[in-house]
């Protein structure tokens, strides 16, 4: 193979210019279907959200306000996706300012297989009130999935009686999926004691409820450090 | 070309001789059957006769419609059966050894060839298989306290009152001393798998098979030797060390496993350096799967590493060609 | 000029990607859990390959032999990412079980297998074709292999309850990987003994002549 012109600039383009035609061809192609479902996929993902947060806050209008966001801890950074406000608005006097109800946590800890995605519910308190671990992940099914059932789901909603530890318990984890269910069951008490920090901190903007909420974090704080957070009345 | 075989082990494969050397597995056998009747039953007996039968039959169908002459009569089929139903908990339901005889039989023996070629030893993997299958059956919440009375043909309710609280085994990968004292592990008054729990009475088989010349003493004591110096060297926290080892052998499949899985002629290798290296092997997998990896017991893991790694043992150990230069051993 | 009986008992039989060429191993083991996975992976194949192959069928007087591969590849990710955005948008359900694997298509080696052995030789009507009828090939190699698995694995058939209720406990392994393994194992062994038999009889045809 002699190689008297291959190294000439005339030649190199003569090979390459088909090249860049073709990546401009393809470009155009993949860039126009794309516009064509961006959208669409956008919106089935908001809507799925958005159906998880009103199961969660059992209510049709609960909604994440998307004017607040939160910071979140940069050692979390992994586990904590996004700290949201949950507000209801009224349909019917959309001028009403809407209501804070509580904070909306989206977490993905590294479950055994990879990434769980899950939403953790909590009143204004900071409170849990419900978790939502998403159907679809890899998880071994019928024991890492189990995380996806309600019974398991049901275990982090805390009452009058019951808090959520610091860090996991025996309780939390599902025997034959501990990989699956510690990592999971440890960014939920996670997710709270981040939340907790936020809302002592009076970080939450306007607003009736959070002067109650301040106020009561206050007296909380005054008490004592590590106490069971969620167990005064605040409203 | 039958005659110009280069193989490994057995060698001398006319029915005769082969039937006899597992006639006496089978007898080897026998004394840990007794015991695990005396200790779970009469499901035990049950368990391993389906097992047996299952094996023989599933051999002798994949023979005959494969149209490959017959060779149930070497009764290694019967000894893969022995072996599988000792490898199980006496809770599992009785169709269970079937699948695992399937496993065993076709998948692992017959497909690669039939007796001699078997990369594998069939009867540990199809232990493992069923333990991936069958999680639940197999697995800690699956064993019976001794002296449990339990349906001979029905599925056994694994209430709280029949199932053990743990075996001495799982006690000791939770870093707790066994319930049970040495003795009782011993004899083999414990949960456990139908086969492995006598130690007394393993020992009594195995002494058989060194004297019928059956099995060399190399792979099992480099396998047992080996498990004591780990475990010597890295007891669990809070107990004394020669304890800790003593507990350690008798707990578990490993003087099952060491003695009879691990001395299969097809998938061991064949010189004596080569079979302490592979008992030595089969030790360290062991006590690394007991006390670094997520499961309690480590044998049938390690027993299965150590096959797919025989034939390279072999090839590093061939001993020297007679008159050959020490070079040429290399080729 | 372009015999379609042939090129479909081809790509299904004869050179099926699947069981003879023994092309795209890693996507047929990992995803045939579910009968549906099957299928809906050997649609997607299907229009990658039909539209890869037309395009490079095309152009392929205009692509310099030098810089073929990398046409290849660059038409070949094109196509499946747009496909890959379409599923996303209106079939989620396969988007969400097929997962990762979408994306895996551009690496699947049938499709840069065909182009290089057949859309870059050959006119645009019979790549086409050839594309459909390889996917097709693909298609049924799969949904076989995620048949025996999910119903042996899971006792179900496309999710439809089938063994299950005769009190069968579906045996997990087999739709985990090491099942796969075995499974797709014994599968191509009884078809290469198929093809053996197939070919004695042929031979054998011959020599009576």
């Amino acid at each position: 193979m002699s190689k008297n012109n291959q190294s000439t600039p005339v030649y190199i383009i003569k090979i390459m210019y088909p090249l860049v035609v073709i990546c401009a061809i393809i470009a155009l192609l993949v860039a126009a279907v794309n516009s064509v479902t961006a959208p669409v996929i956008e919106g089935r993902a908001e809507a799925e959200r958005n159906a998880a947060i009103q199961a969660l806050f059992a209510n049709e209008n609960a909604a994440i306000d998307g004017e607040t966001t939160f910071e979140v801890p940069a050692e979390h950074a992994k586990v904590i996706d996004k700290i949201s406000k949950v507000v209801i608005s009224d349909p019917e006097n959309p001028d009403l300012a809407p209501e804070h109800i509580g904070y909306c946590i989206q977490l993905s800890p590294n479950g055994f297989k990879g990434a769980v995605d899950l939403l953790a519910a909590f009143d204004p308190n900071g409170r849990v009130i419900g978790v939502d671990v998403t159907a679809t992940n890899d998880e071994t099914k019928g024991f890492g999935t189990k995380v996806n059932e309600p019974e398991y789901e049901s275990k982090f909603v805390e009452t009058e009686e019951k808090t959520l530890p610091e860090t996991v318990t025996n309780d939390y984890i599902i025997s034959g999926a501990t990989k699956t269910s510690k990592p999971v069951a440890q960014s939920i008490m996670t997710a709270k004691t981040v939340l907790s920090g936020i809302i002592s901190q009076g970080l939450v903007e306007g607003g009736v409820a959070e002067e109650t909420d301040a106020e009561a974090n206050a007296e909380a704080d005054a008490e004592a450090e590590n106490e069971n957070e969620g167990q005064e009345v605040a409203e | 070309m039958d005659f110009l075989k280069v193989t490994s082990s057995p060698h001398m494969r006319h029915e005769d001789s082969t039937r006899i050397i597992m006639l006496d597995v089978l007898i080897a056998l026998c004394p840990a059957l007794i015991w695990a009747v005396i200790v779970f039953g009469a499901r035990a007996l049950i368990l391993t006769l389906v097992s047996v039968a299952s094996c023989v039959l599933f051999e002798f169908l994949y023979r005959l419609i494969m149209k490959k002459p017959c060779s149930v009569g070497d009764l290694s089929a019967a000894v893969t059966g022995v072996l599988l139903a000792f490898c199980l908990p006496v809770s599992v339901p009785i169709w269970l050894p079937v699948v695992g005889s399937f496993f065993a039989i076709v998948i692992v023996k017959q497909l690669y060839g039939g007796i001699g070629k078997n990369v594998v030893n069939p009867a540990l993997a199809a232990r493992v298989f069923l333990f991936l299958a069958y999680p639940d059956k197999l697995g800690g919440s699956a064993f019976t306290i001794p002296k449990a009375s339990l349906p001979l043909f029905g599925n056994v309710n694994l209430t709280p009152d029949v199932v053990a609280s743990a075996t001495p085994l799982a006690n000791l990968s939770e870093g707790a001393a066994p319930t049970e004292d040495i003795f009782t592990l011993f004899l083999g008054e414990r949960a456990g798998c139908i086969g492995e729990v006598s130690i007394l009475m393993i020992l009594a088989g195995a002494l058989y098979l060194l004297v019928r010349k059956i099995i060399t003493w190399h792979i099992p004591v480099a396998y047992i030797v080996t498990v004591a110096v780990v475990s010597y060297i890295f007891p669990a926290s809070g107990m004394d060390a020669v304890q800790y080892v003593l507990c350690e052998l008798c707990s578990g499949g490993l003087m099952l496993g060491a003695f009879f899985m691990a001395t299969d002629y097809t998938t061991s290798p064949v010189s004596a350096k080569g079979r302490i290296i592979y008992g030595i092997g089969c030790g360290l997998i062991t006590m690394f799967v007991r006390n670094c990896g997520g499961y309690p017991e480590g044998v049938s893991f390690a027993i299965l590493i150590m096959n797919c790694l025989a034939w390279y043992i072999d090839k590093f150990t061939r001993p020297r060609v007679f008159g050959g230069a020490k070079k040429n051993v290399k080729k | 000029m372009v015999d379609i009986k042939k090129m479909f008992k081809n790509g299904l039989i004869t050179e099926n990607p699947t069981f003879v060429q023994l092309l795209g191993m890693c996507p047929t083991l990992a995803i045939t859990t579910e009968a549906s996975n099957g299928v809906g992976m050997g649609v997607a194949v299907i229009l990658v390959l039909m539209l890869s192959n037309f395009l490079i069928s095309l152009m392929r007087k205009f692509i310099p032999s030098q810089v073929r591969i990398a046409s290849y590849i660059v038409i070949i990710s094109g196509v499946v990412t747009a496909i890959q955005l379409l599923i996303k948008a209106y079939v989620p359900a396969l988007d969400k079980s097929l997962g990762l694997f979408i994306p895996l298509i551009v690496v699947n080696c049938i499709i840069l297998a065909r182009a290089e052995a057949f859309a870059s030789k050959n006119g645009v009507l019979p790549s086409v074709l050839d594309g459909l009828f390889m996917g097709i090939g693909f298609t049924f190699a799969l949904t076989i292999l995620a048949c025996i698995r999910e119903l042996i694995g899971a006792g179900t058939l496309f999710g439809f309850d089938i063994l299950n209720r005769f009190g069968y406990e579906p045996i997990t392994f087999f739709v985990q990987p090491a099942g796969a393994f075995i499974t797709l194992g014994v599968l191509v062994a009884a078809v290469t003994a198929i093809r053996q038999k197939a070919e004695a009889k042929k031979d054998k045809e011959v020599d009576d002549k």
